[in-house]
């Protein structure tokens, strides 16, 4: 009979982890709306909707100096390199990984003598690994707040589901409130905006919290390339009115990797390429973490990588190209995979695959280097404990000093959001966005310029004024 | 100042362009608000293209061809009606309202009669006023 | 066979205690695994608000899909494939999905058994579970089936309860049916091969209503009850025409609906309404997700939809305004778009807009007959030129 296969998942887009059902047919990839689930209702964003894509794009072979191998040709060579390396060695994950997954990188990592960090370095590094704790405390955090305040953040770009629960809670009574820079769809759910300058966006926080009402919910964008400032900053205002803040991350499990301890580095992404090209750092493993095709500097990183004694890159979505001297190894696409997920709300969810995926490679790796890893199911129940019980503690906020913020000159207006900094996301239907913005967007900025925009327009996704209502130019 | 209407004007090769050179070789006068689309036959008129036409600006849009049993690929224009009838419920519904199309068949020697055709869809469009696409902050 | 309608349940006891209203669709499903390709249906995973699509490959595997899950609005009609003979049981709108399908030539019609569910309608999955909790205090787990009879939504818990609702007090509360369901009118699938229902059946007897619409469901049938999967009698004749009249009072209650949820936009002036489709599609994010979701949208990657630029900033986007156009001839009111619609756009409500407009004005209804030519696709000489 023709084959069905029918597997419940969660999208790898972002840490919201809408619930998603994956269709293999003959070959063929498709998905298909969780309507029950509580986090999306079956909705999903654009990312969602091409997850097919995403994951027909698979790393299906193991890599080594540049040609093919066997998949044990490439464990023993990375074994071998690891084990030879000079210098010391870090673990990164940004996050696209199970909990049991995770907690198999930092056993592997302890074993092998690797710092560990998850892909937030800088941070984690502003307010410590407690902030990112003491966030949220229920999964149904959006419907208890009663005033919600967007940083620097629009959530129908990057986060659409989000945005969806906001209008819903608004329809309830919560108001919205915005601060940073004006985005386009901001007006469907915020009552109040405060708009700013993106480097200003930290003092208007800091004036806010004269206002600011207790119990409120934050939502700070939390990726790579975001400002560790206002994430200090946020933890601050939590701390003075006994807020709580939703980092919302560009990848699936930050917060499963949380738990575990996975932050042993004081810097983030840039610190770690600085520590390679200072030869301090000569072994690096990364587990899906896409740094060769969404790092916004990637030339510097990859020359960086060059130098390395050891690359060792465990990956399931293919990168377009991989330095020469790295050690690929295969991994089953995310859907695939068994384990456990906590998502921004601190909902704990389950993926319904049955592949062991890089725990099974790390479990390899540790063999051919001399130390085991125990069975799938003894390292899953302890890293199930370890996540719940990070998790029960109370919460508290700690306030921060401010780590030093780099400003983009000129006036706000001319800005908007990096592409690169969310996967994959302007249209792709779009026949101009593409090639000039995508150049622009090789610049490490968080905001991108663009010349052609008329004074006195602020705008967030090109827009045209023609058919918009004039909003208010500031400077 | 009065409004003038921007109207789009989709014309086929053979007749309804022909009577448009007709009208031009006679010195036939007629509002130059029109601007002409020329396809090879009146058939070809995706109804996104008038669709598009209104979304891009144009206050009124013209489908004109062949008469009835006279197009030059049979029947092309029959597809031509159907589109048009279909284009009219949705123009009604979406709110830009029906009148603002019109369908008109010219043979290629009716050169007066595709002047005063476009002549009196002009005014009719004049009447009309503008696109309601274009009624905030033109 | 006798007439085109009758009762019917499954031939095997075991099959036709669980089954709904005795199981005759699962004895059909019985009957005909042998005979095609793929034999598609809806299985329950976990809670009746879990499911997925199935296809059946043994007769073990029936057992484990029996039962109407009303909270369950998969659209099933996407599985279809050209070339592959199946079976599939449908509601109507999927039904009328397929038809549409049919007519553009994406399957044909002699290598499909539709085999029809009457339906009175579907709950959205989140909106029931907050409903229940808190109104009732009860847990997705604690249900063990849910009903829709008598204008009343019943949920019957494993412990034995039954907790009731008029549906009209629910769906003016917000709660209910999805609201494309409410105004739905083709309740029994006329155009599927053979229609299966509880209406017009003896209550708690385990008996199906089954009418029969074309030779291939006779068939088929006939194949079910030689065979000794299904057995079958004539309908009381009384409750028979209940059957008739249960189905007039639902669709009068659609058109009731239709005119609540529809008739405000078609009572404003023609620039009001432009500026209400204009204002309800602001909040569109360009996701697609409407597009993918709907289960007459066929076209592929070079569909005439995304012909226009996104980026071009047009009062409406093309996307929209050309599935506005292609959908008044086909929208089958199944409202996947609204389901899917990560910013809450109505588009169901949108979109039948159009086609209960242009339906009102030419008589023109998609998805009843693989016989009606859709209007966009007509070349033949016009009447009155």
């Amino acid at each position: 009979m023709i084959s069905l296969k029918v597997t419940n998942s969660h999208c790898p887009g972002c840490s919201l982890l809408c619930g998603v059902q994956m269709i293999e047919r003959e070959g063929l990839l498709d998905v298909e709306f969780m309507k029950d689930c509580d986090i999306n209702s079956g909705k999903l964003c654009r990312f969602g909707i091409e997850l097919a894509r995403y994951y027909g794009e698979l790393q299906t072979s193991a890599l080594a100096g540049g040609r093919e191998v066997s998949y044990e040709e490439a464990v023993t060579l990375a074994a071998k390199a690891l084990s030879s390396s000079r210098g010391a060695g870090v673990a990164l994950c940004t996050g696209d990984a199970t909990t049991e997954e995770l907690y198999a990188l930092s056993l592997f990592a302890d074993a092998a003598g690797l710092a560990t960090t998850l892909g937030l370095g800088h941070h984690m590094h502003a307010v410590g690994l407690e902030a990112f704790h003491k966030t949220v405390t229920h999964p149904d955090v959006l419907d208890h707040a009663q005033m919600i305040v967007l940083v620097d953040i629009d959530p129908a770009y990057q986060y659409p589901l989000l945005a969806r629960r906001l209008m819903l809670v608004r329809e309830q009574g919560t108001t919205i409130v915005s601060i940073g820079p004006e985005k386009e769809h901001l007006s469907f759910y915020t009552d109040a905006r405060y708009p700013c300058h993106p480097s200003r966006t930290v003092d208007a926080l800091r004036a806010f919290v004269e206002h600011a009402m207790p119990h409120a919910l934050y939502v700070v964008p939390c990726g790579m390339y975001g400002d560790a400032a206002l994430t200090a900053q946020v933890n601050n205002i939590c701390a003075a009115t006994s807020s709580r803040a939703l980092f919302v991350t560009d990848f699936a499990n930050v917060r499963g990797g949380l738990a575990l301890g996975m932050e042993s580095l004081s810097h983030g992404i840039d610190g770690l390429v600085a520590s390679i090209e200072a030869g301090d750092v000569t072994s690096l493993v990364l587990v899906e973490s896409p740094l060769f095709s969404s790092y916004l500097d990637d030339a510097r990183f990859w020359a960086a990588c060059e130098t390395l004694d050891a690359l060792v890159v465990l990956q399931s979505h293919r990168c377009e190209a991989y330095p020469p001297n790295a050690i690929v190894l295969p991994l089953p696409p995310f859907y695939q995979r068994k384990g456990t997920l906590r998502n921004v709300c601190n909902r704990r969810l389950v993926l319904s695959g049955e592949a062991e995926g890089a725990v099974a490679v790390l479990r390899d790796l540790g063999a051919a280097m001399g130390h085991g890893l125990s069975p799938f199911d003894a390292v899953a129940k302890e890293a199930r404990s370890l996540c719940d019980a990070w998790y029960e503690t109370v919460a508290t906020f700690t306030p921060v000093e401010l780590p030093p913020q780099a400003g983009v000159e000129g006036p706000c207006h001319r800005y908007v959001p990096n592409p690169y900094l969310v996967r994959g996301m302007p249209n792709p239907r779009s026949k101009r966005v593409g090639l000039d913005l995508y150049a622009v967007a090789k610049g490490k900025e968080r905001y991108v310029i663009r010349e052609d925009v008329a004074e006195d327009v602020v705008f967030a996704y090109e827009k045209d004024p023609r058919y918009t209502l004039p909003l208010q130019p500031y400077e | 100042m009065t409004f003038e209407p921007k109207i789009i004007a989709f014309l086929c090769n053979w007749c309804s362009y022909g009577a448009a050179d007709m009208a031009g070789t006679s010195r036939l006068q007629y509002p130059p608000n029109v601007r002409i689309i020329r396809f090879m036959c009146s058939g070809r008129i995706d109804p996104n293209f008038v669709i598009e036409a209104f979304l891009r600006g144009a206050d009124g849009v013209m489908m004109t061809g062949c008469h009835i049993g006279d197009c030059h690929y049979i029947d092309g224009n029959y597809k031509t009606v159907h589109r048009y009838e279909f284009l009219k419920d949705y123009l009604d519904t979406l709110g830009i309202g029906s009148e603002r199309l019109t369908l008109a068949w010219c043979s290629a020697a009716e050169g007066a009669k595709f002047a005063q055709t476009v002549a009196d869809f002009t005014e009719q469009i004049r009447r009309l006023g503008p696109s309601p696409f274009k009624e905030r902050g033109q | 066979m006798m007439g085109t309608e009758y009762w019917g349940w499954a031939g095997e006891a075991h099959l036709r205690e669980h089954g709904e209203s005795g199981g005759a669709v699962s004895g059909l499903l019985a009957s005909v695994l042998s005979s095609y390709d793929e034999v598609i249906v809806i299985r329950k995973t976990g809670t009746v608000f879990e499911a997925e699509v199935h296809t059946l490959d043994s007769p073990q595997g029936i057992a484990r899909v029996q039962g109407a899950l009303h909270a369950v609005s998969i659209e099933l009609s996407h599985y279809l494939q050209l070339g592959r003979k199946t079976a599939i049981v449908l509601k109507p709108c999927e039904a009328r999905a397929v038809i549409e399908n049919i007519k553009r030539n994406h399957v044909r019609r002699e290598d499909v058994l539709l085999i029809g569910l009457n339906c009175g309608g579907t709950l959205p999955p989140v909106k029931t579970k907050e409903y229940l909790r808190t109104q009732f205090g009860v847990s997705p787990g604690d249900i063990a089936k849910e009903e829709i009879a008598k204008g009343n939504l019943i949920f019957f818990t494993t412990d034995g309860q039954e907790l009731s609702r008029s549906i009209d007090e629910l769906e003016e509360a917000g709660y209910g049916r999805r609201e494309s369901c409410r105004y739905c009118d083709v309740k029994i699938p006329s155009m599927c091969d053979i229609a299966c229902g509880n209406w017009g059946t003896p209550a708690e007897k385990h008996i199906t209503f089954l009418e029969v619409f074309t030779d291939a469901g006779a068939a088929a049938l006939e194949a079910a009850v030689d065979g000794g999967y299904v057995s079958v009698s004539e309908p009381g004749e009384k409750l028979a025409a209940v059957r008739k009249k249960i189905e007039g009072i639902m669709v009068k209650m659609a058109k009731g609906w239709q005119e609540k949820m529809l008739g405000p936009f078609m009572a404003m002036e023609p620039k009001e309404r432009l500026d209400a489709i204009h204002a309800a599609l602001a909040p569109c994010i360009g996701c697609y997700a409407c597009r993918k979701a709907c289960p007459v949208c066929k076209c592929g990657d070079d569909c005439k939809c995304f012909q226009a630029d996104p980026d071009d900033q047009l009062p409406i986007s093309m996307f929209h305004a050309v599935r506005f156009l292609h959908l008044m001839e086909s929208c089958v009111g199944c409202g996947q778009c609204s389901d899917a619609c990560p910013m809450e756009i109505p588009l169901a409500h949108l979109h039948q807009l159009f086609a209960k407009a242009y339906e009102g004005r030419t008589g023109y209804k998609p998805g009843m007959s693989c016989g009606d030519i859709p209007p966009l696709s007509r070349g033949d000489f016009p009447e009155g030129y």
